[in-house]
């Protein structure tokens, strides 16, 4: 598999959503991932911070937040405001590495679902834990926003896919936040 | 991991230094005395304008901070003396690390500690021993929600302290101090061979930074012109086992939070996923790395499981390599999660695995080179066996 680096970056944004979308998880452990978004209410949309090549092409972290809340929405994912407290519920973590590469950007997206867990060895103080990941690797040759935010879309796809398999029908609009 | 991180944002006034106080190898020296060599920290943006020129901004990751690094925080605040020490505290702070924010409380009395904001996890008792504490030492000290904590860790790890002070600090800050930003993209201008080399790690214009002993440290020395003509003192920006990202550009969770669900465990299986085609006509072997990986786990004194059969039931440390061919080299991701058996909280009978703990790196060699990609899967492996002695120091 390799990636033929074209005039544009086409074939690096195609390569980046093939990624994407066949993001290798944990070995068997993708049913219990999705077991775990079973009677999610909806999620909060967190992102971490971003490099300073990534905000150099114009994606900073409210941005790419705004986009995954916005592709969350459109497929009726209830997004949750930010709560006050650590209380444990859900948050979708996106998370962006970087690196430059043959004049270009190299870059690796990874989108976190963290819950609060109890671990089976110490079940009296909980933590949080991360019960779905998918994580995609992509290049582009114009450094452009538009590659990185396509993964990042296709990542959010991938979470909305599963979310819906394990909620079928409970999509609930209402408990959006307001901006909705 | 998912990495729970912690912050520390500290303004200290210091004494005045000599030139010779902002040469690498005094930073440098400084940070290992202060915080031993597996505390995560970060030193970053120095303020420098008046009576407190010398101040400096630091981070600390209180998920792997260990006893000589809690010991060497707390020395430091108590060496802080009069004038203006702010900490800010982002993150998660794991329940074991509340008695450094309570001993930074307690022998800060009378001193220069004015403020804390606080992203605690742990039980309440912990918080109002805080609080106790606090009040007796006459800090103001706040709990901050998850959203804020990472929203100032956003501004921190964007490299652009004066957003993060003139939304938030600013107010807590002594007259006459004054952040300035961070210059140039600190964060994609290093040499590929070196961020090849150093994943999660962050980059630092070649020039003006140097890498020590395996990128466990990193130094900067920047002479900057804050206007008027005045030439401010260098910023130092450092980090020990940095990631934690959390530190500066290119850090993680820094970026991603990073659990603290390792005490406790007296081991783990490591497994290996398989490897992709491009990776393997680089010569690399699945076998070989979970042999290295095994083995420089064993080193650090953490115990690795062979019997695969007993995975579900045992922590799992898993690896992957993701290759992108690319025209003149090759193009990897790796990353490294702890999977622990697990029940959600919100739904107790639902057990499954859980990543405790995650860290990924991005990184390019050329020419293709598998040494890179081992080194990036020793990096990582690295990390996770500080944090685990860490959390676990009696293993």
């Amino acid at each position: 598999m390799g990636i033929r680096r074209s005039p544009g970056a086409a074939a690096a944004t195609v390569l980046a959503l093939i990624l994407a979308l066949a993001a290798p998880r944990a070995p068997a452990e993708t049913p219990a991932e999705i077991a775990s978004l079973v009677g999610l209410a909806g999620v909060e949309v967190a992102v971490d911070k971003v490099p300073a090549s990534i905000r150099k092409i114009g994606l900073r972290p409210d941005r790419l937040r705004t986009d995954v809340e916005a592709a969350l929405r459109a497929r009726e994912v209830p997004v949750v405001p930010e709560s006050s407290t650590l209380d444990g519920s859900p948050r979708l973590h996106l998370r962006v590495r970087a690196e430059s590469a043959e004049g270009g950007l190299l870059y690796s997206v990874a989108l976190l679902l963290f819950q609060g867990v109890s671990l089976a060895g110490s079940p009296v103080e909980p933590k949080l834990a991360v019960t779905w990941e998918a994580e995609a690797m992509g290049f582009s040759a114009r450094s452009s926003r538009f590659d990185v935010q396509n993964v990042v879309l296709g990542l959010t796809r991938s979470f909305v896919d599963d979310f819906q398999t394990a909620n079928p029908g409970d999509a609930n609009p209402k408990n959006s936040s307001p901006e909705d | 991991m998912v990495r729970l991180i912690v912050f520390a944002v500290a303004a200290i006034a210091a004494c005045t230094p000599s030139d010779a106080d902002y040469s690498k190898a005094a930073a440098v020296a400084a940070a290992k005395s202060q915080f031993g060599r597996t505390a995560k920290i970060s030193f970053y943006e120095i303020p420098s304008r008046g009576v407190v020129r010398d101040s400096l901004a630091l981070w600390v990751s209180f998920a792997g901070i260990d006893t000589a690094g809690e010991r060497g925080l707390v020395r430091m605040l108590q060496k802080s003396g009069p004038g203006p020490l702010k900490l800010l505290v982002s993150g998660p702070v794991p329940a074991k690390s509340y008695r450094i924010i309570k001993s930074a409380l307690e022998q800060n009395e009378g001193r220069s500690l004015s403020h804390v904001q606080l992203l605690f996890v742990g039980p309440e008792k912990y918080r109002g021993e805080l609080r106790e504490a606090a009040v007796a030492a006459g800090v103001r000290l706040s709990f901050v929600s998850f959203a804020e904590a990472l929203k100032l860790e956003s501004a921190l790890g964007a490299g652009s302290p004066r957003g993060l002070l003139e939304g938030r600090l600013e107010p807590a800050l002594a007259p006459g101090v004054q952040l300035v930003s961070q210059a140039g993209d600190s964060s994609s201008s290093a040499g590929r061979e070196t961020q090849a080399r150093k994943p999660a790690q962050q980059a630092v214009p070649q020039g003006e930074a140097d890498s020590e002993e395996s990128g466990e440290v990193v130094c900067r020395m920047m002479p900057r012109d804050i206007g008027g003509g005045v030439i401010a003192p260098t910023r130092v920006c450092f980090r020990v086992k940095g990631d934690a990202g959390p530190a500066g550009e290119g850090s993680e969770l820094s970026s991603s939070p990073k659990p603290a669900s390792l005490a406790g465990l007296e081991g783990v299986a490591v497994s290996v996923e398989e490897l992709k085609p491009d990776l393997l006509q680089l010569g690399l072997r699945r076998e070989r790395i979970q042999r290295d990986v095994e083995f420089k786990l064993r080193s650090r004194g953490v115990r690795v499981y062979s019997e695969v059969s007993r995975y579900d039931l045992r922590p799992l440390f898993f690896l992957r390599v993701h290759p992108l061919r690319m025209e003149a080299g090759l193009g990897y991701s790796v990353g490294a999660m702890l999977y622990q058996r697990s029940s959600l909280l919100r739904s107790p009978d639902r057990f499954g695995s859980a990543v405790t703990w995650m860290e990924s790196a991005v990184g390019y060699t050329s020419p293709p080179s598998q040494y890179d990609v081992r080194d990036a899967l020793e990096e990582i492996a690295d990390s996770f066996a500080d944090d685990f002695v860490a959390a676990n120091p009696a293993n």
